[in-house]
């Protein structure tokens, strides 16, 4: 058990410890009195915080609502009005997030509500697509014959259904936070913070240092969170 | 056989493709380019016009990404001529540190080391100066009566009760919040703080501000927006903000085939002044009248062309 634990733990701790290494590596070496003042421990920190916070309450949101949603349009019932909203969803994926925030910020104004808003759209629709296309890959064979021994439709989803499509509805819910912490670092442009204000803000002075560390930190959380969730369905949580 | 040589046709086309595109290029055009906002998109009609009034063939690649992309283009050679800011080039261009506040002496240090550096030629600049502004609602202005950042530092040290929404929220774009010549230095050079700076996009400063999601923003002085969202520029009386004189810089072997593109731009420059430049300016952004247009009218006006 133990051994196990620790296996899962080697590379969340080997991420995290390149991070906190490349933090301490530029605050302690800066290029010039600009880099300098904006690459502080004080600041980093509470980009990070920022930016896990939007991560966090806009994907907890996307899976409350992606997944009871996939599951409601798999029913048999709603198979056509699924098919309809499995194609919005897919034209909706299309819009570019940097316009989906531009697009809330005119109605909803500035800063973190809105970012998370944004977010959390852009994330439910990988999780509902997947959910919907997990529980319709299982064979209708299965499913006819579980209803032959007599189980209700309630347990046919729990028993039969979602296990089966478990491990897609995953997939779609890693590939929903991969996407939403890199979009996250757009929600700079609507004063929502976040480490897209290092990013930008070394585009724009050209103090790649000050971009490398936002960039890094970025690419670092998402493959940080995406590993976890993997896992988190391999290892430790199996659908009983 | 065939079907082989077939195949390795098709990809000896594609690996030409850039070629022959590069080829139709007209090695004798000069390629005028802008960074992507209203009086940069105007400033490159403006020059797009007057050389094609002078016969000069041009090629339009005016609104390319900002500041960095505009510049690495020139400097790679595929622009060829672009309105730059004297204070901008200094700090990210040419990487000081510290800004200098005289004009002259800024334009002078840019121009030789800019040529030293990158073969790249300063004529001679507008006296417009589209520097850094701090902004205010006008109706609050008038109601606590702040007229200039110092009253401004005055009344937040004194503790006065911040308009909407409630705090002294400042609203900066990415470049301002870290510049030595940006908000650091302002808040030094006049002794107050903000209660926060909430950093964004500089093309929305202007509305949060008039929204009142913020009570100050930044923005360029000469913007056409403060006055049409009624919003009031605070007088920086004490001599904080350095100066952005815009002044157009061509490629040094550019310049040596046409050279009379010097003479040429040289009035133009010159009409430039702050109150001009904010007035086209408005008139795209809140008139509507397109860039070209409005490069066209006031060149009109000028009798620069017919």
């Amino acid at each position: 058990m133990l051994n196990r634990i620790l296996k899962f733990l080697i590379v969340p701790i080997l991420l995290v410890g390149m991070g906190i290494g490349v933090v301490i590596y530029v605050v302690e070496n800066p290029t010039d009195s600009m880099v300098a003042r904006m690459l502080t421990y004080d600041f980093i920190i509470s980009s990070m915080e920022k930016h896990l916070l939007m991560v966090f309450v806009s994907m907890l949101g996307a899976i409350a609502v992606g997944v009871p949603v996939g599951i409601m349009l798999s029913r048999p019932s709603f198979y056509y009005v699924g098919k309809v909203i499995e194609n919005v969803v897919n034209v909706g994926q299309t819009v570019p997030s940097l316009a989906i925030l531009a697009l809330f910020f005119t109605f909803l104004g500035l800063g973190f509500n809105t970012a998370v808003f944004a977010l959390w759209l852009y994330s439910i629709l990988p999780i509902l697509r997947n959910t919907f296309a997990g529980i319709m890959s299982v064979q209708p064979e299965v499913v006819e014959s579980a209803k032959g021994m007599g189980m209700s439709p309630w347990r046919v989803l729990s028993k039969i259904e979602l296990p089966i499509a478990y491990p897609i509805i995953i997939a779609g819910i890693r590939t929903a936070i991969v996407i939403n912490v890199g979009t996250a670092t757009l929600a700079t442009f609507i004063g929502a913070g976040g480490l897209g204000d290092m990013i930008v803000t070394g585009i724009s002075v050209r103090r790649e240092m000050v971009t490398f560390t936002g960039a890094a930190l970025s690419a670092l959380l998402a493959i940080l969170l995406d590993y976890i969730i993997g896992r988190i369905e391999k290892n430790l949580v199996r659908w009983s | 056989m065939l079907k082989k040589s077939g195949v390795l046709a098709f990809v000896l086309v594609f690996l030409l493709v850039p070629f022959l595109s590069v080829q139709s290029v007209n090695a004798d055009e000069v390629v005028i380019g802008s960074k992507e906002f209203t009086e940069q998109l105007i400033l490159g009609q403006i020059t797009i016009r007057i050389l094609e009034e002078h016969g000069i063939p041009v090629r339009d690649e005016t609104n390319l990404g900002g500041t960095l992309v505009l510049r690495e283009a020139q400097e790679i050679g595929e622009v060829d001529l672009c309105w730059e800011y004297t204070g901008t080039a200094l700090i990210t261009h040419l990487g000081y540190a510290e800004a200098i506040t005289d004009p002259e002496e800024c334009y002078q240090v840019v121009k030789e080391e800019d040529y030293e550096r990158f073969n790249l030629v300063w004529l001679s600049y507008a006296p417009m100066n589209n520097t850094y502004t701090i902004m205010m609602r006008k109706s609050v202005s008038e109601e606590m009566g702040i007229e200039t950042i110092s009253d401004l530092a005055e009344a937040i040290n004194e503790g006065r009760e911040a308009p909407s929404p409630g705090s002294w929220q400042f609203a900066s774009n990415h470049e301002y919040s870290i510049r030595d010549d940006g908000y650091p230095g302002l808040t030094e050079h006049y002794g107050f703080h903000f209660d926060g700076v909430q950093i964004m996009d500089l093309g929305i400063t202007y509305a949060a501000l008039r929204d009142g999601d913020v009570a100050l923003a930044m923005g360029f002085a000469t913007d056409g927006r403060i006055e049409a969202f009624g919003l009031v520029n605070l007088e920086d009386d004490k001599f904080y903000h350095p100066v952005y004189n815009a002044a157009p810089v061509i490629r040094a072997e550019v310049l040596e085939q046409y050279p009379e593109i010097e003479e040429i731009l040289a009035p133009i420059a010159e009409k430039l002044d702050t109150p001009t430049m904010s007035r086209l300016n408005g008139m795209v952004d809140i008139e509507g009248y397109e860039p070209d247009e409005v490069a066209e009218i006031w060149l009109q006006e000028e009798g620069f062309i017919d």
